[in-house]
């Protein structure tokens, strides 16, 4: 095999290798772990960007490796896996700094960074997938590799949440699993490569082709949190928060989303799905999440379920920008995938700072906290206010082709979704970023850990919320240069989309 | 006549982007420990690239910067130098003050950053040349004046604030979805393209509304009157001088003036809202006793005026320059006059108190009957203008305008009346203008009485304004208003007979905002503590859809719909398998 084909595999590697390793070091190992993890998050980061490099260049990437008897799992990267690669590899390696400092002193560390980093090499294999049987099989695995992280910090809540994500998640696998084995048993084999390949069946197969459509999508939709499939979501951030940033922003919403993509976009095809009519049942779907997740927002008190519900909203624009189907629109959405998942981390970061800083888990509580960490508050605000879709941030340039998408495809109701969201956005974080810097302090913090050094507290927490915060406000300000997500979405939407 | 110095080049490219540079550098400065004391003494200088640009750049100069946000182009033009020049005075001058006005104040360097990054943000949009960097910097200077109007965090600053705020988020995304709709037909985004582009329809009233609210365009000029009074006296000056301009200058840039597409129908609208508003604003301000709030609405009348200039472009196709060019010559007087009047009002004026106090009164009659057209004063430039755009019109408008426009500007006489002689009656705890205090205001006073007599790009209309016909148009309905004003004092005084809140409208809508409307303060800090604590106003009118969800959250929950819809699925599939 060429050192193309290498290449996959080793991504891959980069992070099973060292989460298996961690599984066998001892708790109290603590230099190694942190030694295994950051390698092997740095070592992934130089990789997928030698890929990123060389699928501009042109070159191939693909391997397949025997599963089953005439099942091959199939390892292909194309420009799209190349971006939601690029985003784990990156926030990964953002949450590992985090999550080091986070959990210097609970119990069951080895335990914990051994399934973060399958969890990752999981993600990365789905983005990687290269069929629909390698799709689902690294699907399936996300879910177990998630649930030990969910439940991590063992509580009676913990627990129950993580039983509800289980049933949801494994329904939805089995959804899916129906899904692709009726699809396998009509066509053969779906690589995602092969663009057109249900199309002779629209004739003969209408509603099996719209059964199975439904199957799929109602099964990567629970993780996707499609209302009403996202019950589990705002359960699950029992989690600790690098495992919510991490379910949040990269590993199961977005593959969620990111299935929805590959299966309207490559395995039915934007012709094959509106001749089926089944784009604007879609859309309708998009549009109530983005609008219930946002509602249900408004009233939250507790900020990680709100930021829960909110992201239950946002990645509705995603679904949103492909069910609109032409290029802006699709631009708009894929390039939400990497904006959304940069500053929701951001703001699960600053949410997981308030907590163990200080010890504070309800908005209401958290008057005058911007005095006290002003940092973690200044990312905590840059990200929210890109979640409103304020310019120059990530969330405007997401809105702004959404919106010339739905505007050119005479979809003219749909700014006023963007416009209600936009408003109920503004309507949940503009309060907690008034009481964080415009109120004064109400009584002593229910705990303080105290300031380290020139940090507000320990560096390896503040560090990531900065970085993150400052990539969303750079991806905004230079969505224009040849570097940003959005130059690299524009170029999947020409290579691949943009004929329809 | 000032001659442009600079051309196209490297120093003028270097000075354009230190107009909004410099600003957000030194503001930076406050931020930390060790720079701040050298930020807040550079900060009334931070606003002096942009005087220069002003003074010396070239139109057309412009610098293009592909990389930044969506492909941005920022330069100057013939209107952005008018209003760049009218922002650089009142930033500057107001910023000197206030560093005088605020040297007792702990926190005055939280006021500074705000200060400094609106300023920026302010300037930016006016050097903007492409549609997405207006809105940029539109949107970012929206949001960062909400920390000048609750500097002093009272309830009524708070309150201010939520208004202003939540005005701030509707115009935003009524910009947003104006400027989307406008974008979709557009072959780029450049300022010259929708320039000659006929845009008319949805993008034309959601831009008209989104850029009305910064305008103070009635019914949505609530937040004005609600801000002027809270936010510290500087910042006042700045929101009325020249931010309110801000949604002015995006009419200018995004309306198509002068072009025989348009429906006539929303220009005639337009003026007669504007109309309505001059008129409405001096009303209602003859009501108040708070001097920044007469002042307040006394900005809104004016503002009214401008609306009108602006419907007048709508209506006379092929007056487009003309109209902005009145506009941005009326824009800069009041701009001026009026920031030297608010200014004025933190410089404590009790009668008598010394000479200097007593001086300065009469020196504030000199602004304040320009407001109203006095001959020989800015004003007289600024209606002169006024009236030559007028005479463009067609028939109805040209008979109802000539009629209707010297009533204005008794109505102003009436208004700027009422504030001089609250002024005169006394502000309540002021301390002694420091010097640096007194130059500024007297620095921004001279240019308010001079350079709208020296900028004009078209000099003759100076000497034009001061014909003799001309004169008495001027005069009387000063001398008008004066008169009536003194009787009115005597046997009828205005604000005795008719009282309303400051705010006006809003309190049809937010009731439960009455008491703090009517001063009384204990009950309605109670009541406003408790709905902010409850998640603020904006939040309880949503609260009917959050309960009802709720309530549907847990059902979801009880009947685990994932299973249901599972086996909904797999009916659906036994359906069609066996059809």
């Amino acid at each position: 095999m060429a050192w193309q084909n290498w290449l996959l595999l080793l991504i891959l590697l980069s992070s099973m290798v060292p989460g298996l390793i961690i599984f066998t070091l001892a708790e109290s190992n603590r230099g190694w772990r942190t030694a295994l993890n950051l390698c092997g998050a740095v070592v992934k980061m130089i990789l997928v960007l030698v890929m990123i490099i060389g699928i501009s260049q042109g070159q191939r990437f693909a391997v397949a490796l025997p599963l089953l008897p005439g099942v091959d799992l199939v390892l292909r990267a194309d420009p799209l896996s190349a971006l939601f690669v690029a985003l784990s590899s990156l926030l990964w390696l953002f949450t590992t700094l985090y999550a080091v400092a986070y959990l210097e002193d609970s119990p069951n560390r080895s335990h914990f960074f051994g399934y973060f980093s399958l969890c990752v090499t999981v993600t990365i294999g789905i983005a990687l997938a290269g069929n629909l049987l390698t799709f689902l099989f690294f699907f399936e695995m996300l879910t177990l590799t998630t649930y030990p992280l969910v439940i991590h910090r063992g509580t009676a809540e913990a627990m129950a949440a993580g039983r509800v994500y289980l049933l949801y998640t494994l329904t939805g696998g089995l959804l899916l699993f129906l899904g692709v084995v009726w699809l396998y048993v009509l066509v053969g084999e779906v690589d995602f490569s092969r663009q057109g390949l249900l199309m002779p069946l629209l004739d003969g197969h209408r509603p099996a082709l719209i059964g199975i459509f439904c199957l799929l999508i109602s099964g990567v939709g629970v993780k996707a949190a499609l209302v009403p499939l996202h019950g589990w979501l705002p359960r699950a951030m029992v989690a600790p928060a690098p495992v919510s940033a991490l379910l949040h922003a990269v590993a199961v919403v977005k593959a969620g989303a990111f299935g929805i993509m590959r299966i309207v976009l490559d395995v039915y095809g934007l012709p094959l799905t509106s001749g089926l009519g089944l784009l604007m049942p879609l859309m309708l779907v998009a549009t109530c999440t983005i609008l219930y997740g946002s509602l249900l927002a408004l009233r939250q008190d507790n900020l990680k379920r709100l930021l829960a519900y909110s992201t239950v909203s946002q990645v509705s624009y995603i679904v949103l920008g492909i069910t609109i189907g032409n290029p802006l629109a699709i631009m708009g959405g894929m390039v939400h995938l990497i904006h959304q998942g940069i500053m929701k981390i951001t703001l699960f970061f600053c949410a997981g700072n308030i907590a163990e800083t200080l010890g504070v888990h309800a908005i209401s509580r958290m008057n005058g906290v911007g005095r006290r960490l002003p940092l973690t508050m200044g990312a905590f605000t840059l990200a929210a206010m890109g979640m409103i879709g304020l310019p120059p941030l990530a969330g405007f340039v997401s809105k702004w082709y959404l919106g010339l998408g739905a505007i050119n495809q005479g979809e003219g109701w749909l700014l006023v979704v963007l416009v209600l969201s936009t408003l109920l956005n503004a309507a949940y974080f503009l309060p907690i970023i008034y009481r964080a810097w415009f109120r004064e302090q109400e009584g002593p913090w229910p705990k303080d850990s105290g300031a380290m050094g020139l940090w507000e507290c320990h560096w390896m927490l503040v560090v990531p919320p900065l970085l993150t915060a400052a990539i969303s406000l750079l991806v905004g300000l230079l969505a224009n240069s040849t570097l940003s997500p959005l130059a690299w979405v524009r170029f999947i939407v020409t290579t691949r989309y943009e004929p329809w | 006549m000032v001659s442009p110095l600079l051309q196209n080049g490297e120093p003028g490219v270097l000075l354009l982007s230190m107009v909004p540079g410099l600003p957000l550098v030194v503001a930076f400065m406050l931020l930390g420990r060790a720079t701040r004391q050298t930020g807040l003494q550079l900060a009334p200088w931070a606003a002096l690239p942009a005087l220069a640009a002003a003074l010396l750049l070239q139109p057309g100069i412009d610098l293009e910067v592909a990389w930044f946000f969506m492909g941005g182009r920022m330069g100057i033009d013939e209107v952005g130098r008018s209003f760049l020049l009218l922002a650089a005075l009142v930033w500057g001058a107001a910023a000197w003050f206030g560093r005088g006005y605020l040297r007792a104040d702990p926190r005055d360097h939280v006021f500074f950053f705000f200060y400094l990054i609106t300023m920026a943000f302010n300037f930016g949009l006016i050097l903007a040349q492409d549609m997405l960097g207006f809105y940029l910097f539109f949107g970012l200077m929206s949001i960062s004046a909400y920390g000048l109007i609750v500097h002093n965090r009272s309830p009524e600053a708070r309150r201010a604030g939520l208004v202003y705020l939540v005005l701030v988020m509707v115009g935003e995304v009524l910009i947003f979805s104006g400027m989307v709709v406008m974008a979709s037909r557009l072959p780029d985004l450049e300022l010259a393209t929708i320039a000659a582009s006929s845009s008319g329809g949805v993008s034309f009233f959601l831009l008209l509304v989104g850029f009305g609210i910064k305008a103070g365009l009635v019914p949505l000029h609530v937040w004005l009157p609600l801000a002027h009074p809270v936010a510290p006296v500087p910042a006042s000056a700045v929101l009325s001088g020249v931010m309110i301009k801000a949604g002015l200058l995006g009419w200018l840039r995004f309306l198509p003036l002068g072009q025989e597409s348009v429906l006539p129908g929303w220009g005639g609208a337009l003026v007669l809202l504007g109309l309505l508003a001059a008129f409405y604003g001096v009303i209602i301000g003859l009501a108040q006793q708070e001097v920044k709030t007469i002042l307040a609405y006394s900005s809104i009348s004016q503002m009214g005026v401008m609306t009108m200039l602006v419907g007048c472009g709508l209506l006379a196709p092929g007056h487009g320059p003309q109209v902005t060019w009145a506009v941005s010559i009326y824009a800069l007087h009041h701009g001026l006059a009026k920031a030297s009047l608010f200014l004025a009002t933190g410089m404590g004026t009790a009668k008598g108190s010394s000479p200097a106090a007593s001086g300065q009164l009469w020196l504030l009659f000199l602004p304040a009957l320009s407001l109203a057209g006095l001959p020989f004063t800015s004003g007289a430039i600024a209606k002169f203008v006024l009236k030559e755009v007028v005479h463009a019109l067609p028939a109805p408008w040209l008979g109802i305008l000539t009629f209707v426009l010297p009533l204005t500007a008794l109505a102003t006489t009436l208004i700027v009346c009422h504030f001089l002689k609250q002024m005169a009656a006394g502000l309540p705890h002021q301390s002694a203008p420091s010097p640096a205090m007194r130059l500024s205001w007297l620095l921004l006073w001279l240019s308010s009485a001079l350079l709208p007599w020296v900028w004009p790009q078209q000099p003759a209309y100076a000497s034009q304004a001061t014909e003799a016909a001309l004169l008495w148009q001027g005069l009387w309905p000063v001398v008008a208003g004066g008169m009536i004003m003194m009787v009115s004092w005597r046997w009828w005084p205005v604000s005795r007979h008719l009282t309303v809140p400051a705010g006006d409208l809003l309190w049809l809508v937010w009731p439960s905002h009455k008491e703090l409307a009517r001063k009384d303060e204990a009950q309605a800090e109670k009541r406003l503590f408790s709905e902010i604590k409850a998640g603020g106003r904006a939040r309880q009118l949503l609260d009917f859809f959050p309960s009802q969800g709720r309530r549907w959250e847990k059902k979801l929950r009880r009947w685990s719909l994932v299973g249901a819809a599972y086996l909904l699925l797999c009916l659906l599939f036994l359906v069609m398998l066996f059809r």
